[in-house]
């Protein structure tokens, strides 16, 4: 839908702020209550869930044209999600919806920052979101016994994403998802240098086209190579894969798992077991994109109506996602299986946990900012008397660990897969 | 002469009184405020009288002091600052205009005594809000107005309490209804729909009431007023707690306002005690021997649907929080003053002579507002002047009374004294002048009558200078009761 | 008409370039609210405020605003105070008018357990400060608007009703202490604090200037600005901490031992109102307030969809004449007090427990959260058409407040009627019984419109017109939107002793210079 498709939300935004708020019911109280990272750091109002609302809606009516503090205030998002489910905590809109429609209008509108465009030509020319050649993207796997899906046939297809592929410090991420799910008895496959991105922080910058291209790429080599399941590690992928594909009508016929959802239906089923113990106090961050933007897309293909004089429905009836099924249970049984490890909670998680920074494309466009929100992070985590802090995304620990650096914290930043291969 | 026919052309010649008799009674007052002889003392009848009043005041420059309570006066504030004042003594004002038991609340003039409002009330079945034993002649409207506080804390939402709405005429003439009263419709229109003038916000964005309470008539004239009232109880249990210093007493009393448990709670020390109880003066020297040091006074009321369940449930979570506290509430103390007895002079205005006076023949007070923590220290200070002015410690009456629910409390010395004794009345004078010991220790003199005025507003001359600009919005030629306060 | 360079310079000295903007896209955002339209009475297609600030400012503490203020004084400009911004008087609504956007200033500088003080600026939201006070055993007064909004701003500087007032009081009533930045730069510290540094006490000495400050209604910011309040604090009956269950969007409180949530309901409003009389006589109850059906069906239920699949059902309408109610004891004895009052009342006067409701996922709970701090309201009033209005509220005793739900009633049917409004079985909300009632009773005849239909607005602006002249010749008093801003005491004012004039005066004396915005207060003499 095209931003002007979002006015009636826009215009019935009353402006209740719970964008910007951990739920209520939840007890925040003066510390850790923000949910919006955006202006958590920028104040200004226009800078949460509900300002861009108005300041679109400024927009559609002509009051408004493009600016660079508009520009700056739509960019300084991470799409994170935050504001969508604490609205609709409460309402029947779309805020999440609405910010993709207003960063496509911008691209469409050649509204653009020089980072990411920087970012898109990366993409367009080396399939990869981190401006880096295409030809290294399978080195994380060198050494590696493992299957290459695109020589031979496979069932589990193990996909790393750009972050963890590229990342040199985070390619230990895939390397252990591989050795803990052979160790499993995983016949397990990799794409290796063949490997494309799969389109999902392009759509999330503006850049709704990208996607197409790469959901084509990526569901023919799926298909090419016989894959029944699909294992991540980076959440971004996990939620083009399984929500965004579905959402551009490319739903996979495939089954579409994060490590964590694997891992944890692996020690049900007892092919995984934990010998050793791995003393640790821990935080769990819940990735957004794993979490609250990690439940299945619901296709509705409708329009509003009105019953008893105003009631806003819609017909069919539409149902909307709001959070309830991302994934938070799985690697939460996961800490809690292995053995020696403590996990206490931060005040933010599941569905309105706070986003670690690097989403939207923050991390290219305004790294400062986006190492801020990382900051802000850990100094949660801290207060749980955590000596770590578990995530599930490549993209989430790269900005933690930056934050840690900078910062010179103690707390150690881990991949789960990490405390998992520990304890095997 | 042409005053006097002025007035009389305005309210009637009976009304207007100039017999140097009259003019001296209303020149001095109990207090240590210098006397200044009024030119006139008038009594209007109705609010058409003080309105038309009003207008001859700016008209001709005349000062007016109003005057709600009979004699004798104890705090200076109606006795004229300056010279050819007219006092406007209300209690010809004197009708209790309207009792609504359904919604608690009475309407009541000027000069109303406790006396005859608990005596309409109790008709009705209600009882009213006490501030601690007023003396007989004592106008409730008055008593309300200076922000007395009352002995139930628990009823005790707001300063302002238990005053609601007000008729008032303004120092510019304008007569004004507050709160709810202001309008739409006549009084009377407004009950034909139902209301009872008991919102006392407003109207719209300005509390006029709170402007005008605690004024000491600098303001305007109160010509009637709405009033809370309490449903008159159907049970009612009363208990004394006996200590030896007001601190033992302080974790009871912040636990039953932290809880809202009980409504009576209020602490005395033994010679306010004994003075209230006492029958005469002979009774108070032995009484209060008999008593404790301090006694913290409480009771729990029943009514409504389940009366008896009501005091039952209070009486035993007060008993559980005395025994938190190490002490034991006692339906009679040894002596055999029993808590029933206390209960019903706090029902009560003050029998002749007024319990103040009953021990040396009169009495000065001071008094302010601070939090409940922090009243020993201030207990401990009035004593440690006493004794630095050589006062006998003997004749401090100590009264404190917890207000607002709890997040204040009244402080106030009861200065028993003889005033044919120079002497002592010098000492006396010294305390209450220098209080500004108290002040300097975080005492808030809310309530800034005679040399307290200068104090306080010295103090803070920020809201003494709006405070100025208040009063040329609301009496601009300054005619009402001028020289008080900071103007 | 934008700021001179000179002007924004002096402001951009005082906050930092980076809590200054005339960005557009960032007036936006201080320039829209619901209920825009029948507040201001403007086109029913014009979504934004008539005049955008000129710059939103973040100041970070007093003494800025203080020089905030000068800096409008010397160069002809006007600020208006921004809490969190939940309702029109908020936000900037004349011209040459700058926003104080208060965010930054957030802390809660005290909470005095042994005095039941709390002292707070002007960020503090409603449900955070619920939550620190519960940890020490007590609670603040909640309004209606909920959780999100500011305590401060609600307490010194605009409306004040809430769920809990039966036991909590009206905002304008639990002031102890304040610190306000008048227009003029000046720094106020009303009462105990201006005598002696002490948050205790705000009235005296002598005449109370919380009088000035604020009546029924606040003065938006027309009169300066709140950096600091203390206020009033009440007995907290459950632990120190919240608990609930379930994902959004519905959470399930755990509701503590020694409190209840019931949905009581009667077969009229005269029953109902009987039933208030004695409710408040027995002091019975932690918080209670009338529950409109539609509003407590959307509050229990997910969605729109699903609020309507009850309410084709018929619970809710049975139920259409019902009062939710807390309980909330601190020992056995005075929750089984409680308890046994309720059922006795519930006798006397015909009413009753629907279990069928109370089956209903979520409804239970759903009104423990309304109680404890206006939570589930945006569920309940937002939800269904995206805003709403109000039609001649009212606040005197029970029986005027049963008086103005009929009158309510009368007024909203011809439209409801005509399908303008959300179509419910009586759409009065309110009762809030202030101090047990015996300040009053609040009710506001509330209407659901939808901002997005032109119709359906211009329905709700005519109506807010015309509910300020009904609430005079039908006299059942004024309320909160017959009693602010210029356009409502232009109406009402001559029939209320001319309050209107003295509130010129105030303003006038107050803000020489006009340096904070008069949208919602007045216009000075």
């Amino acid at each position: 839908m095209a931003l002007i498709d979002w006015k009636a939300d826009m215009v019935r935004c009353e402006r209740c702020s719970n964008c910007k708020w951990v739920p209520w019911q939840k007890g925040p109280g003066l510390e850790f209550a923000q949910v919006c990272p955006s202006i958590s750091k920028h104040n200004f109002h226009a800078y949460s869930g509900a300002g861009r609302y108005h300041s679109s809606l400024a927009y559609v009516t002509d009051k408004i044209g493009y600016t660079e503090g508009w520009l700056d205030i739509i960019y300084h998002c991470q799409m994170c999600g935050a504001c969508d489910i604490t609205c609709k905590t409460n309402r029947d809109m779309e805020p999440q919806e609405m910010l993709l429609a207003l960063r496509a209008q911008c691209v469409e509108d050649g509204q653009l920052v020089p980072a990411l465009m920087d970012v898109m030509e990366g993409l367009k020319a080396e399939d990869n979101m981190m401006q880096s050649k295409k030809a290294d993207r399978g080195n994380w796997a060198k050494g590696l016994k493992v299957k290459d899906l695109t020589k031979e046939k496979g069932e589990v297809l193990y996909f790393a994403g750009c972050r963890i592929s590229f990342d040199k410090e985070l390619q230990k991420v895939a390397r252990t998802a591989i050795s803990v799910l052979k160790k499993a008895g995983v016949d397990v496959g990799i794409f290796g240098k063949e490997e494309a991105c799969c389109g999902g922080r392009s759509y999330e910058m503006g850049y709704q086209g990208e996607i197409e291209s790469f959901s084509e790429n990526n569901a023919a080599m799926f298909k090419a190579a016989g894959i029944k399941k699909i294992v991540v590690s980076c959440s971004d992928c996990y939620h083009s894969f399984k929500v965004l594909y579905h959402k551009i009508g490319r739903k996979l016929d495939i089954e579409v798992l994060h490590i964590t959802e694997y891992i944890a239906q692996l020690i049900k089923e007892g092919k995984l077991k934990f010998s050793k113990s791995v003393p640790l106090r821990v935080t769990y961050h819940d990735p957004c994109h794993l979490g609250r933007l990690g439940e299945d897309w619901i296709p509705w293909n409708g329009v509003e109506k009105k019953v008893m004089g105003q009631l806003v429905l819609h017909d069919p009836p539409k149902v909307f996602r709001r959070g309830k099924y991302g994934i938070y249970d799985a690697p939460r049984e996961i800490l809690r299986s292995i053995p020696g490890v403590k996990l206490t909670e931060m005040k933010r998680i599941e569905e309105y946990s706070f986003c670690c920074g690097a989403g939207g494309g923050c991390i290219d466009s305004d790294p400062d900012y986006s190492l801020w929100v990382a900051k802000e992070r850990i100094t949660e985590a801290k207060t749980t008397g955590a000596e770590a802090m578990v995530t599930a995304c490549g993209w989430c620990e790269r900005n933690f660990s930056d934050a840690v650096n900078e910062t010179g914290d103690a707390l150690k930043i881990y991949d789960i897969i990490e405390l998992v291969e520990q304890a095997i | 002469m042409a005053q006097k026919d002025e007035l009389t052309k305005i309210i009637g010649k009976k009304n207007v009184l100039d017999d140097q008799k009259t003019l001296d009674a209303y020149s001095r007052d109990e207090s240590f405020v210098i006397p200044v002889r009024p030119s006139c003392v008038v009594k209007p009848t109705k609010n058409t009288e003080v309105q038309a009043l009003i207008k001859w005041a700016n008209e001709t420059g005349t000062p007016l002091v109003p005057v709600s309570s009979g004699a004798p006066h104890y705090r200076g504030d109606t006795i004229p600052a300056t010279g050819g004042a007219v006092v406007v003594d209300l209690s010809k004002m004197n009708k209790i205009i309207r009792v609504d038991r359904r919604n608690r609340v009475a309407m009541i003039e000027p000069g109303v005594t406790f006396g005859e409002f608990i005596a309409a009330l109790d008709k009705e079945g209600l009882a009213a809000h006490m501030p601690l034993v007023p003396r007989s002649t004592k106008s409730v409207v008055g008593s309300y107005l200076e922000r007395e506080p009352i002995t139930m804390p628990r009823h005790h939402w707001d300063p302002q309490d238990p005053l609601l709405c007000m008729e008032v005429i303004f120092g510019d003439g304008h007569l004004f209804m507050t709160g709810s009263a202001a309008g739409p419709g006549t009084l009377a229109q407004q009950w034909e729909n139902k209301r009872a003038q008991i919102r006392p916000m407003g109207p719209a964005q300005t509390d006029f009431q709170r402007v005008v309470q605690g004024s000491q008539g600098t303001m305007g004239i109160v010509t009637w007023l709405s009033v809370k009232c309490r449903v008159k109880p159907e049970l009612k249990k009363s208990f004394l707690v006996p200590a030896k210093k007001v601190e033992d007493l302080l974790g009871l009393v912040q636990k039953m306002q932290k809880v809202l448990l009980g409504d009576d709670c209020l602490i005395l020390n033994s010679h306010n005690l004994a003075c209230i109880m006492a029958k005469d003066s002979s009774e108070v020297a032995t009484l209060k021997d008999a008593l404790p040091p301090y006694v913290l006074f409480i009771s729990a009321e029943g009514r409504g649907v389940s009366p008896e369940d009501k005091v039952a449930y209070q009486v035993n979570d007060i008993k559980i929080a005395a025994q938190a506290n190490g002490l034991i509430p006692l339906e009679a103390l040894p002596c055999g003053l029993s808590a029933d007895d206390v209960a019903a002079a706090l029902a009560k205005p003050s029998d002749e002579p007024y319990w103040k006076n009953k021990a040396k023949g009169a009495c000065r007070d001071i008094f302010f507002l601070t939090t409940i923590d922090r009243t020993p220290k201030f207990v401990k200070a009035m004593f440690d002047q006493a004794e630095s002015k050589g006062f006998s410690p003997n004749d401090i009456g100590v009264y404190l009374q917890p207000t607002v629910n709890g997040t204040s409390c009244h402080v106030e010395f009861n200065l028993n004294c003889d005033s044919n004794n120079k002497a002592e009345m010098a000492k006396v004078k010294g305390l209450v002048n220098d209080s500004l010991v108290f002040a300097n220790m975080g005492a808030f003199f809310s309530r800034p009558y005679g040399s307290w005025s200068d104090m306080v507003y010295r103090r803070d001359g920020e809201t003494a200078t709006f405070l100025k600009k208040v009063k040329t919005i609301f009496d601009p030629n300054k005619i009402m009761n001028p020289g008080k306060l900071c103007f | 008409m934008a700021l001179t360079r000179e002007a924004y310079r002096a402001l951009e000295d005082i906050v930092g370039p980076e809590n200054i903007s005339e960005e557009p896209a960032n007036m936006a955002g201080y320039a829209y609210v619901f209920m825009v339209q029948p507040y201001m009475q403007s086109p029913a297609e014009e979504y934004f405020m008539p005049a955008w600030p000129e710059a939103a400012l973040l100041p970070g503490c007093t003494e800025e605003v203080q020089a905030i203020q000068r800096v409008c004084n010397k160069y002809g400009i006007k600020s208006h105070a921004f809490g969190t911004g939940w309702f029109p008087g908020s936000l900037a609504g004349s011209p040459n008018t700058i926003t104080l956007d208060m965010r930054r200033m957030n802390r809660i500088v005290e909470i005095d357990e042994k005095n039941m003080i709390a002292v707070i600026e002007p960020y503090v939201a409603v449900g955070q400060l619920h939550v620190e006070c519960i940890k020490k055993g007590l609670r603040p007064h909640v309004i209606g608007p909920g959780p999100t909004t500011s305590s401060l701003a609600s307490h010194a500087a605009c409306c004040g009703m809430g769920p809990s007032s039966i036991n909590t009081s009206h905002s304008s009533r639990n002031i102890l202490g304040v610190e306000w930045v008048l227009s003029t730069g000046e720094l106020l510290k009303m009462g105990s604090l201006g005598q002696s540094g002490e948050w205790f006490s705000a009235d005296g000495p002598g005449p109370s200037l919380r009088g000035i400050m604020r009546g029924y209604m606040g003065s938006f910011g027309a009169l300066g600005t709140f950096t600091r309040i203390a206020i009033k604090l009440y007995p907290w009956p459950g632990p120190t901490k919240h608990e609930s269950t379930g994902r959004s969007p519905c959470y399930d409180p755990i509701i503590p031992e020694r409190m209840s949530s019931y949905i009581c309901s009667w077969k009229s409003w005269d029953d109902m109102h009987e039933a208030q009389y004695m409710i408040t006589e027995a002091e019975m109850t932690y918080s209670g307030d009338r529950a409109v059906a539609a509003w407590h069906g959307a509050m229990m239920t997910e969605s729109n969809q699903e609020f309507y699949e009850l309410w084709q059902k018929g619970i809710l309408q049975k139920n259409a004449f019902a009062f939710g109610i807390i309980l909330g004891g601190h020992s056995d004895g005075e929750i089984e007090y409680q308890e046994k009052c309720l059922k006795a009342i519930l006798e006397k006067t015909g009413g009753w427990i629907d279990e069928e409701l109370e089956k209903v996922p979520h409804a239970v709970g759903s009104n423990y959260w309304w109680h404890l701090w206006g939570g589930e309201i945006i569920k309940g009033i937002f939800r269904g058409t995206g805003s709403f209005f109000c039609a001649a509220t009212g606040d005197d005793t029970i029986d005027n407040a049963c008086f103005g739900s009929y009158l309510g009633d009368t007024l909203m049917k011809p439209y409801i009627d005509k399908g303008l409004f959300l179509q419910e079985v009586h759409n009065v909300w309110g009762s809030n019984l202030y101090e047990q009632a015996t300040i009053g009773s609040h009710h506001e005849p509330l209407y659901q419109y939808d901002p997005f239909d032109l119709e359906s607005t211009k329905a709700a602006i005519k109506l807010g017109f015309d509910s300020v002249g009904a609430a005079i010749t039908e006299g059942v008093g004024l309320g909160f939107f017959e009693n602010a801003g210029e356009m409502a005491h232009t109406m009402t004012s001559p029939h209320a002793h001319d309050f209107h004039k003295y509130m010129k005066k105030i303003k006038r004396v107050f803000d020489p210079n006009t340096a904070s915005d008069p949208m919602g207060y007045c216009e000075p003499e």
